[in-house]
């Protein structure tokens, strides 16, 4: 899985990449079913503000990102894969402002459908339950051999950051 | 762990008789004690399954009783947001298909429909069924307590008969204080009792005794962890997909179908009473049948194959590392033996004895690495 003994995660596979857009994809299909059925117009409406929503995020979070930073012309990550790099690399630590836009885009994403998911407690029960699901998985399972170490979720222990700086790591600035 | 073979002298085998009536008596006793015993257990499985919780608020919150009484105010204000959130439409899916059942009935145009699409002796048996007495009450009971009396009477009648005549409601209320104190004076303790106990152990068989629980306690969490992604996954495709089609009751089918999933391969009960809902719905809608009928056979096997091909191989890796043919014979062993709960830990269980066996009877060497999940 392109680990390195030191149990961080430095390549993604197209696998990782299908099977994390579909964690993402429940959420987001289940929004998507509540706003159509009580207006199609405000689901497309949606989908283009997911669509601005994520650009936004591909240019202030993924930008510093060793996914991103290394590499070709074109992003293979868990969420991105033969996406061209359409902003320049800043490898490093996110600013202020790139943190606040990095944390208020996806809760945005997230909390736009509220309106029309609490309409329909079915579905708003579903939509909790995938945002849970997909939350609680990539936290245990990504974001603790996470090679972006300037992430503010990541959650690879400090020595393991240290000894992979010291080696050339992955997020080398 | 095998002591090596000795002769049987009289010694010995009045010693094997004695242990034998000892086990015999301990077996006696907990039946004996098994009123009092229950509520323990269920409060030990709730502090087992909160302690992980308990230990993350207590990084932030350093006092123990402070981090446990956060935890079950959590746990409590989240049971009762999700039952704010499912029962209102349980309710409503409910209402929703007495008045389908009622019209499948007695509407003609209903049974044209149903005449030309179905076997005659197919329609008869759900005409008849969809007209029982006590099905058309379930189905127009709105009180959602009655719906659940009505569903215990029929999922549980053992379990009903203790609560509601034996014990009767005000000894089930006691019963759930105990176990509500029994829980908290678990989680306080905890910590203390998870590293106290091995030392009650006689020293003879501690290694054996603490490694073998630890194996359990390890292979248990992993393969529940793992179990419970998948299940919930499954569900929420589930509901989506029964939803897209329309299908009556989709969505709590769909979760239903997912919880199903803990044990594997039971999700095929579902198919029944979705094709069943299908039929009903197609007759309802004037639908063509075999339409509603293939979808809802489609979304089992798109999901089926997002199961098998992304979900499984990914979260569950080869964990357990059984056929499917010892998959069925283990969980039917163990839900023999055990029930529900043996369906439940039917392979972790299965795996560790199979462990066990290869280490300490036929001395194999432990399976190679590799075998996780991802």
């Amino acid at each position: 899985m392109g680990e390195i003994e030191s149990g961080v995660k430095k390549q993604h596979r197209f696998t990782d990449f299908l099977y994390w857009n579909m964690f993402v994809a429940l959420p987001i299909m289940t929004a998507c079913t509540a706003i159509f059925k009580e207006s199609p117009v405000w689901m497309v409406v949606y989908i283009i503000i997911c669509i601005f929503l994520v650009a936004v995020i591909y240019r202030f979070y993924c930008t510093h990102c060793p996914h991103y930073v290394q590499g070709a012309k074109t992003t293979k990550c868990m969420f991105f894969w033969g996406m061209p790099k359409f902003f320049d690399s800043r490898p490093g630590p996110l600013s202020l402002f790139e943190k606040t836009m990095s944390f208020a885009a996806p809760v945005i994403i997230a909390l736009i459908p509220l309106y029309w998911l609490i309409l329909q407690p079915g579905l708003l029960a579903v939509y909790i339950l995938s945002v849970a699901v997909l939350v609680a998985t990539m936290r245990r399972n990504e974001c603790s051999r996470c090679i972006y170490f300037h992430c503010p979720v990541n959650r690879v222990s400090e020595d393991i950051k240290v000894r992979e700086q010291f080696h050339g790591g992955a997020n080398v600035p | 762990m095998f002591p090596e073979s000795k002769p049987y002298t009289v010694d010995r085998i009045v010693r094997t008789f004695i242990t034998l009536g000892l086990l015999c008596g301990l077996v006696w006793l907990l039946g004996y004690l098994s009123d009092v015993l229950i509520p323990f257990a269920a409060a030990f499985l709730l502090a087992y399954l909160m302690n992980p919780l308990v230990v993350l608020i207590q990084k932030k919150v350093p006092n123990r009783a402070g981090a446990v009484f956060i935890s079950l105010f959590a746990v409590l204000a989240a049971a009762v947001i999700f039952a704010w959130l499912v029962i209102p439409m349980i309710v409503n899916e409910i209402v929703h298909m007495g008045r389908v059942l009622s019209e499948v009935v007695n509407s003609s145009e209903v049974a044209e429909r149903a005449v030309a699409h179905l076997p005659p002796d197919l329609w008869e048996a759900i005409k008849d069924y969809a007209g029982q007495k006590d099905v058309q009450a379930f189905f127009k009971t709105e009180n959602f307590w009655k719906i659940a009396e009505a569903l215990a009477r029929k999922v549980l009648p053992g379990a009903w008969g203790i609560i509601s005549g034996t014990a009767g409601f005000i000894t089930g209320l006691v019963g759930l204080t105990v176990v509500g104190l029994y829980l908290v004076f678990l989680l306080m303790d905890y910590r203390k009792m998870s590293r106290g106990w091995k030392d009650l152990l006689p020293p003879a068989y501690r290694e054996g005794i603490t490694g073998f629980v630890g194996d359990f306690d390890s292979a248990m969490s992993r393969y529940f962890r793992a179990q419970a992604l998948v299940a919930s996954i499954v569900g929420i495709l589930f509901a989506l997909g029964f939803l897209l089609i329309g299908l009556p009751m989709g969505i709590l089918l769909g979760l239903f179908i997912g919880l199903l999933n803990m044990v594997p391969y039971l999700q095929v009960i579902g198919l029944i009473p979705a094709f069943l809902l299908a039929l009903i719905h197609a007759l309802e809608t004037g639908s063509n049948l075999w339409m509603v009928m293939g979808l809802t056979g489609l979304v089992f096997v798109v999901i089926q194959v997002i199961q098998d091909t992304l979900l499984v191989p990914r979260i569950m890796g080869r964990v357990t590392g059984l056929s499917p043919a010892v998959i069925l014979l283990s969980l039917s062993i163990w839900g023999k033996l055990l029930g529900v709960f043996g369906l439940l830990i039917a392979l972790p269980m299965t795996c560790l004895l199979l462990a066990y066996y290869r280490r300490f009877v036929i001395q194999a060497e432990p399976e190679g690495a590799g075998s996780g999940p991802e």
